[in-house]
């Protein structure tokens, strides 16, 4: 007996002895958007394909791993595999979260077969939604410059214009969802398309630059697609709720936004809501912008899956901004009102062959009201202009997998923009009433106007060893037209001083947009891509049938020509990529662009077309002005994920030139005194070459974040003479940021903007109404973000 | 249910949102004049109203008032033949909330129709947001 409790507790010891020697690694996975946790989630720890999933907690247990080194691969469904290396120590049990991104491929049915191409062979970022909760983003246009080579024009406080690589208003194709497109309101762009989405319903932007991306539409600068939020299926029913909270000091300003997200499996549904008020913000120099907005709204969407593999999601949204200043600008956004209805389909691994089908048909509205009721020139003149803005289209798509190494696309889309607007000014600056009434104005800015666009698009994927091609074309018929172009004196009988007849607005043409690119991967690390598209579209409505009204950056009433011709992009990329394990990511791209029949404005001396206002030089009308070219590079550079010290190293420059243009003469008085044809006269609104460095540290294991910015911008010295452009200067301006996550239901970031109260403005920033003081960019602003996941 | 109060909470917040623009009080007012003389206004609907008023004395008071949203074109013009030229009483005002939004204590000039001499005072402006 005593022989057999000695052998039993000799072996006891002897396993003790051995487990002692073994650890483990346990955890918690969650969605890094709800902060829910996952279930089933696959986890495989290597060496000893060792594998687990996570229970309803969302937690998980590998035990009895040997000491040594190790990778965990965290895998779910529609979320972003995590791949994480870690060491085991004996009688450790090492305790990790993690914290999945949704699988923006996975949200787009149109991107699930996207993984054939590894290396565009153009340039494409991505933006996901993390990046855009940690800035106080009041605006996406905004946001956008903080991508290389994209900029933005500023009237105002907010609802900036994005501009890539100096491609900007309609040469670009800016959407939601992969096809959905608004039209705003006002002529002057005071609510451009990113201001008709609040940046927290955002889910991820893709920038596609270059005339590439035909599958998205007509495009000719470059494709900015936003990836709003989508309700999914969940197994149980499951609501969860999010809410973010910021302010920022200079401008006052408070926005909360919240997110409902939930349902089953057959029935799911999201609402988001939001709410900003902002003040007026005061530059370096401690002056006040007329910077102040209100915008509201929100987004009801509501899925179905009928079957396995099939969605369908139904969306209403409203967007309301009010009291939106644009001091840059004769008048200010008083109260824009958005409505937004879509339908979407989608369906994927239909059979063999057809691995994708997607539908979308939406119809967006936009009712805008604009006046100069807070500027003292309304003494005169009290002036409200009001534009309704519709637009309906539909986008489908089948994606076809035709081949192991290839995938074609084939779809149709349309689209058709109606506006309608007016001006009345009511003349309260008469000394006295008029034949017993005091004066009324009443003027066409559009008038019936409408275009249509019939497109049919392909695109070929091919991936095989080194080699990746993508080929693109569509074909687009495009018509427009619009009833009289005409303005009415207030003479007796009246006098049309346009007279353009509604016959003769009458415009259709056929487009044949096609891009190419090929991928050469040089080893593991190394990629070479190149790129050429031509890329079409077609004059936008402004430039087609404007009714005299200041458009542009110079001092000029514009006036629509249904006559022009379409405008071509010619351009080619080359892309060279670089990624090290330990060394980090290096890529750099060139463009050059040959453009053909460039649009822009030809003065007309006052016995061709007198202009409605005094205060404005004269009237120029939308002319196409023949070749012109712009090219220039982007770079960046960023050290390994994994490093808990990053950086992100990033340039770009863009320049262009117009082949021939007529540039105004002056006299002394500041009025036109003759013209001259300049050769190679620089494009205007062209952002100068920018660098930006941004240096993080991760602490505790990514829960304490701090962040520091600097961005350097030269003088743009390269500027419009045909516009009347002016020089701005070179700036510096430094940021710092803190970003907190107690846990995950809890964050906030903290942080200041222009550290240095530097007064400064950006060259695409709109000068000051009347004035040649470009609208400088704020001050130094503190702003704090609270994200919550209840 | 605490999720489902907080989404219906969040509803309201934001359907509270959607409110609209407060309403002000706006007042015409003319007084000290002695003998009857035209007055030409824009009512709260924009329309051009002209009537002529008689005063039964220079502190007579003769006042209109009415509620209007901000940016609502304001104009009040005054024809007399009175000779107000050395006038120290009369008063020509827009009011807001109250409060003298343009005010005129003098003419702004003189006209003459038809033979006739008539003093001018006009005020105008757009109600403040």
């Amino acid at each position: 007996m005593k022989v057999r409790i000695l052998l039993f507790t000799f072996l006891l010891f002897t396993f003790y002895a051995k487990a002692q020697d073994f650890g483990g690694v346990s955890g918690v996975v969650t969605d890094s958007k709800s902060g829910t946790p996952i279930e089933n989630v696959e986890v495989l720890v290597n060496p000893g394909n060792k594998g687990t999933t996570t229970n309803a907690e969302g937690k998980f247990e590998v035990m009895g791993l040997k000491p040594g080194d190790y990778t965990i691969l965290i895998n779910s469904m529609g979320y972003i595999q995590i791949e994480k290396s870690f060491a085991v120590k004996p009688r450790v049990v090492d305790n990790m979260t993690f914290a999945l991104d949704i699988d923006v491929k996975e949200l787009l049915a149109v991107e699930i077969v996207d993984d054939k191409i590894e290396n565009h062979a153009y340039s494409k970022v991505v933006l996901k939604d993390n990046a855009i909760q940690e800035f106080p983003v009041r605006d996406i246009g905004d946001f956008l410059r903080e991508v290389p080579n994209i900029s933005a024009v500023r009237k105002g406080g907010a609802n900036l214009d994005p501009v890539i690589r100096g491609f900007k208003f309609d040469q670009l194709n800016i959407q939601l969802d992969n096809g959905l497109r608004m039209e705003g309101g006002c002529p002057n762009r005071m609510d451009p398309t990113t201001s008709h989405v609040e940046s927290g319903d955002i889910e991820a932007i893709e920038v596609v630059k270059g005339p590439f991306a035909l599958r998205y539409g007509p495009v000719m600068g470059g494709v900015v697609n936003l990836i709003t939020l989508n309700p999914r299926p969940f197994d149980n029913f499951q609501v969860h709720v999010k809410a973010n909270m910021g302010y920022e000091s200079n401008w006052n300003g408070m926005r909360q936004h919240i997110t409902v997200l939930g349902g089953g499996q057959k029935v799911f549904f999201s609402f988001t809501g939001n709410n900003a008020v902002y003040g007026n913000y005061s530059d370096g120099n401690g002056n006040m912008v007329n910077s102040e907005f209100r915008k509201f709204g929100f987004t009801g969407k509501l899925g179905f899956a009928p079957a396995k593999n099939h969605r369908i999601i139904l969306t209403y949204s409203e967007f309301y901004a009010r009291d939106v200043m644009f001091p840059s600008l004769p008048m200010d956004e008083r109260d824009d009102n958005t409505k937004l209805y879509s339908l979407d389909y989608t369906a994927h691994d239909i059979s063999d062959v057809i691995k994708t089908i997607s539908w979308k048909s939406y119809y967006a509205n936009v009712d805008h009201t604009m006046d100069n009721l807070s500027r003292g020139f309304s003494d005169t003149a009290a002036v409200v202009s009001n534009i309704i803005a519709d637009r309906m289209g539909y986008r489908g798509e089948v994606g076809l997998n035709i081949g192991d190494n290839s995938h074609m696309f084939v779809g149709v889309d349309g689209y058709r923009i109606m506006k309608d607007g007016n001006r009345d000014k009511v003349m309260i600056g008469q000394p006295r009433p008029m034949m017993g009434k005091v004066p009324v104005k009443h003027e066409d800015l559009w008038n019936d106007a409408v275009i249509d666009n019939y497109g049919f698009f392909t695109e070929y994927r091919y991936n095989k060893k080194l080699w990746e091609l993508v080929g693109s074309i569509r074909l687009d018929y495009n018509s427009a037209s619009s009833d009289s172009i005409s303005l009415y004196s207030m003479a007796k009988p009246p006098v049309d001083l346009i007279g353009i007849s509604a016959d003769d607005t009458k415009s259709s043409y056929v487009n044949f947009s096609a891009s190419a690119g090929v991928t050469r991967k040089l080893n593991e690390d190394m990629s070479l891509g190149f790129s050429f598209g031509r890329g079409i579209r077609s004059p936008s409505m402004l430039e087609r049938f404007i009714i005299l009204l200041p458009t542009g950056s110079d001092n000029y009433e514009y006036l629509g020509n249904p006559n022009l011709k379409p405008e071509t992009n010619n351009e080619f990329d080359l892309i060279f990529k670089y990624r090290h394990a330990k060394l980090g990511s290096v890529e750099v791209t060139g463009f050059y662009s040959l453009i053909q029949d460039y649009i822009g404005g030809v003065y007309l001396p006052p016995s061709e077309q007198r202009p409605l206002m005094q205060s404005v030089l004269g009237v120029k009308r939308f002319e196409n002005l023949g070749g012109a070219k712009m090219y220039g590079f982007e770079l960046s550079y960023g050290t390994p994920a994994e490093y808990p010290l990053r950086a992100r190293l990033t340039a770009a420059y863009t320049a262009g030139t117009i082949n021939e243009v007529e540039v105004l003469e002056y006299n002394a008085a500041g009025k036109v005194s003759g013209k001259h044809i300049m050769k190679n006269d620089n494009l205007g609104e062209i952002p100068p070459l920018e660098v930006n460095l941004n240096l993080s540290y991760s602490l505790f294991n990514k829960q304490l974040v701090p962040q520091f910015t600097a961005r350097y911008v030269l003088a743009q010295k390269n500027v419009s003479l045909a516009m009347q452009e002016i020089e701005s200067e070179q700036f510096t301006v430094l940021g710092f940021r803190l970003l907190y996550k107690l846990n995950p239901r809890f964050s906030v970031i903290g942080g200041v903007n222009n550290m240095l109260d530097n007064a400064y403005y950006e060259h695409l920033n709109r000068r000051i109404l009347g004035t040649d003081s470009f609208i400088y960019e704020p001050g130094r602003s503190f702003y704090v973000n609270l994200i919550f996941n209840i | 249910m605490k999720k489902i109060f907080i989404f219906i909470i969040a509803v309201i917040v934001f359907a509270s949102c959607q409110k609209e623009r407060d309403l002000v009080k706006v007042d015409y007012m003319i007084v000290g004049f002695g003998a009857p003389y035209s007055v030409s206004y824009l009512d709260v609907n924009g329309a051009t109203i002209t009537t002529t008023v008689t005063p039964k004395g220079i502190s007579d008071k003769w006042k209109l008032s009415f509620l209007a949203e901000p940016g609502t074109p304001l104009f009040l013009y005054v024809k007399s033949q009175e000779d107000i030229s050395n006038s120290m009483s009369f008063s020509l005002g827009l009011m807001i909330n109250g409060k003298y939004y343009q005010q005129a204590k003098d003419y702004d000039g003189s006209i003459t129709m038809n033979g006739q001499l008539f003093y001018e005072i006009k005020r105008s402006g757009v109600v403040p947001f």
